[in-house]
């Protein structure tokens, strides 16, 4: 376990590594920032000293030696336009981001698991068709037109729920939730509704898959001829080992469901960390979008860490140790 | 901040709790500012901002013409000496007196918030030698050379109280020591999300019309539009052309267009024997000809481009400047559409077959400026200019542009001061040194640079005004730049309300007052 822990902390050290050369060079073709920020009307001695102060004026792989060097005393720089340490910023606005994302991934896994048990379960069913149309639906309308139609619906013509920004919120060990108000819960319904539609469809096929597979294994027959209850078959035998491959996806998805939360949260003005990125890139704020990339890299090493031990768990027959599976 | 946030949640619950008596008002804004530091940054959302907190010794009214505002009223001793009276009784939001030390102190200032900002409000201080506290109500200031636009530049510079000299942007962007003398008191602040505001009821004008003002930032215009459809917001800024029929067919809702100090202009490659996207059949660069940019902006039908491409959400332009402004030149026509005529221009500079021509544009700027960008290609191509189009992101076309990578560009450029030495200085002066840093066309006429550096000195109104007047003639007569048309702004309300709108396009709450007073 310590071994496997080990290599894992030291490929994402190269990861983070990588990505942010790869960010530094890439921000650093598309433009200059001084273009955009300053006024037409300043002199170039001004100009000047602008630049010299964000430290622009050197060559780029000095510019990276000295964000490097920072970044290792755990100062990321600041933010252009804010004049905060984007650091500050970015954790000021996940709890947002996590929150929206969080919910979204219950959604999935409450709605998404149940009726494709049901679909696999009965295949044949009119209701089973049913959920098949829908997860097709969910699979291929684009998460910003179908935002904007439930905020049609549900905000300007029913009136039943806020159509933007966040709720009320309370503060657990610091961190400000809005999921335990009322009015929090309210404003989270139709976002998070909108970035799980996706995930639902995809639980759906997949736990639909697996359970058809399983159902037509050996077990289950042995099981049936030995005179197991249905219920228990379904839920003990089938369920677990239809989610081995659903963790492996599934966690995955966690990932993406952050890294999608932009486009929710500009529709829903949701103040999490996507909104203030596409503003960064916008304005190439540089020290913002490197904190970013970089605290995203993070988050995905410790959600894939966390899909390798739920998989331990669920497959005995898999060991994290084991260098045949990296 | 947790402390500003959990304010905001409390008086957010007390003012629902309080009923129908508290008058609140909620606003979407396009852009969140992205400091509460009113001397850091120089950029339209935080300017914007700001004017809802801050004050200058003198305000920019919403035609942009210059009021007094904590200074009452100004002599000039001689060239270089100004002296203003304070106004009496003004106080700061923490209760103390506003004074002529407060003045010093906040002009000092200016260089401590210019530390890491991407654009300062240093220029707007440059032309100062010194402030002299001369007593507590009285402020001499004198400048370096005679200063025509001193009261243009001082509008811009909010006035802080003097403890406050020495207080970084840092501390203002955390929310502490946001104090001003303005119409409304800042209470708290999360960028891109929200800033609210409550009544400052010590204010020296006539109090505001709302208890507690809550402004919400939403980037994407359609969810602008969805908040104020919704009722979330009861006001939204920037309505997106494409929804404006819409709004105004819904009855509870109210539209408001008013003209705006932006023009949309074109910048010729005028310098160079070769441009890199202009080329004759000789390979020499055809927009040295004036007759040639002549054409081009006789090709431009700029009513159809207002009235088809912005849903008649702008002006066309014949200058620089809107009617109105201080420069403004009334014998200035606006360049009719007459493809013909440019036609015969194209001839007579020696292009009767045309030339080849890609035209570059930005595509997430500007309103529709990519729909522009086409529209003007086809325009031209019509009279013979095989145009090609390309779009980028802004943040890649400017610095290409700046780098002078292309040959024709189209920009937009906002009247910041009111006076139209804002936009002719930037645009059109030669380039060099502290002079034309957004002349991306390289225009140079020395007579038109000695008119506006004439005028920059002249400190008397009448004879700045012709000379302003001049240089606007001389750089539309060589067509330095071809102005398209005037950008108009568009606010959207619940029809409880009502707003003066401003040309700078600031939504300022202390213009929002309920409707029928």
């Amino acid at each position: 376990m310590t071994a496997f822990l080990l290599r894992r902390l030291s490929q994402t050290v190269i990861t983070l590594l990588v990505m942010s050369v790869l960010v530094f060079v890439g921000i650093y073709m598309v433009g200059n920032p001084i273009d955009i920020l300053i006024s037409a009307s300043a002199t170039p001695a001004e100009r000047q000293q602008i630049i010299t102060a964000m430290g622009l004026d050197l060559p780029v792989w000095q510019q990276y030696w000295i964000f490097l060097k920072n970044a290792l005393a755990g100062d990321l720089g600041n933010s252009f336009v804010y004049n905060q340490p984007a650091i500050r910023l970015i954790l000021s606005r996940m709890p947002a981001t996590l929150e929206l994302a969080f919910s979204a991934f219950v959604i999935a896994l409450l709605i998404g698991i149940p009726l494709g048990l049901y679909a696999g379960l009965k295949p044949r069913a009119v209701g089973s068709r049913g959920v098949m149309v829908f997860s097709i639906l969910g699979f291929s309308l684009p998460t910003f037109w179908i935002g904007l139609m439930m905020i049609l619906v549900f905000s300007v013509y029913l009136g039943w729920l806020p159509a933007s920004g966040r709720g009320q919120t309370v503060n657990v060990l610091g961190v400000p939730l809005s999921i335990l108000t009322l009015d929090g819960l309210s404003h989270l319904v139709l976002p998070a509704l909108n970035l799980a539609l996706f995930k639902i469809s995809l639980v759906i096929r997949l736990t639909r898959a697996g359970v058809i597979e399983c159902m037509q294994m050996d077990y289950v027959r042995f099981a049936r001829a030995k005179g197991v209850p249905e219920a228990r078959i379904v839920l003990l035998h089938v369920l677990k080992n239809t989610l081995i491959p659903l963790i492996t996806v599934i966690g995955l998805e966690l990932g993406s469901l952050i890294a999608f939360a932009v486009v929710t949260e500009t529709i829903f003005a949701w103040p999490g960390m996507g909104k203030l990125i596409i503003d960064a890139i916008g304005v190439l704020d540089r020290p913002l979008i490197l904190a970013y990339l970089l605290m995203t890299v993070v988050m995905f090493t410790i959600i894939n860490l966390i899909v390798d031990i739920c998989y331990s768990l669920a497959d005995p027959r898999v060991r994290l140790g084991e260098d045949s599976r990296s | 901040m947790k402390q500003a946030i959990l304010a905001a949640a409390v008086a957010a619950l007390i003012s629902t709790t309080a009923g129908v008596e508290a008058a609140d008002l909620t606003i979407g804004l396009a852009a969140s500012p992205t400091s509460m530091d009113p001397q850091f940054y120089v950029v339209g959302p935080n300017s914007a901002m700001a004017r809802n907190i801050f004050d200058g010794l003198v305000n920019q009214d919403k035609n942009q013409q210059i009021q007094p505002a904590l200074a009452v009223s100004w002599k000039t001793t001689d060239d270089l000496t100004w002296e203003f009276k304070l106004r009496e009784g003004v106080k700061f939001h923490d209760g103390s007196d506003f004074t002529a030390e407060d003045v010093a102190a906040s002009i000092k200032r200016v260089e401590l918030a210019s530390k890491n900002s991407p654009s300062s409000f240093l220029p707007y201080v440059a032309d100062i030698e010194s402030v002299e506290v001369v007593d507590p109500l009285t402020v001499r200031i004198k400048t370096k050379q005679p200063a025509a636009l001193l009261l243009n530049n001082l509008s811009r510079i909010a006035m802080m109280p003097a403890e406050l000299e020495d207080v970084p942007t840092d501390t203002l962007n955390q929310g502490k020591d946001v104090i001003g003398t303005g119409p409304f008191k800042f209470v708290s602040w999360q960028p891109e999300n929200r800033v609210v505001l409550e009544r400052n009821d010590q204010y020296w004008g006539e109090p505001a019309a709302w208890d507690q003002v809550t402004f919400r930032v939403f980037t994407n215009p359609s969810a602008r539009v969805a908040a104020i459809r919704s009722g979330d917001v009861d006001m939204i800024e920037a309505v997106p052309t494409a929804d404006l029929d819409t709004l105004k067919n819904q009855s509870d809702i109210d539209v408001v267009t008013h003209s705006s100090n932006r023009v949309m202009y074109l910048h010729l490659d005028q310098d160079r024997d070769q441009s890199p996207f202009a080329k004759g059949r000789d390979g020499s660069n055809p927009l040295k000809k004036a007759e040639v940019r002549r054409a081009i902006s006789l090709a431009i039908n700029r009513e159809a481009l207002v009235d088809r491409i912005m849903d008649g959400q702008g002006v066309p332009a014949g200058q620089l400047v809107p009617e109105g402004y201080f420069g403004y030149a009334p014998d200035i026509a606006v360049d009719p559409y007459d493809p013909n005529e440019a036609k015969k221009l194209l001839a007579d500079a020696g292009y009767p077959s045309g030339f080849s021509l890609t035209f570059h544009a930005s595509n997430d700027r500007y309103p529709n400026d990519s729909l522009v960008a086409q529209a003007i290609g086809q325009l031209l191509t019509r009279v013979g200019i095989k145009t090609e189009i390309v779009t980028l992101p802004a943040s890649v076309y400017f610095s290409r542009a700046s780098k002078l990578e292309f040959s024709m560009i189209m920009g937009g450029a906002a009247v910041e001061t009111g006076e139209a030495s804002g936009v002719l200085g930037p645009l059109l002066e030669t380039y060099g040194p502290g002079a034309g840093q957004g002349n991306r066309g390289r225009y140079s006429s020395p007579e038109f640079d000695a008119a506006l550096q004439k005028a920059r000195l002249t400190v008397d109104e009448g004879a700045r005004q012709a000379l302003l007047q001049d240089a606007m003639r001389i750089a539309m007569k060589d067509l330095g730049v071809i102005p398209l048309f005037f950008l108009a702004n568009s606010w959207a309300m619940k029809d409880a309300f009502q707003l003066t709108p401003r040309t700078d396009g600031y939504t300022l709450a202390y213009d929002v007052k309920p409707a029928g007073q």
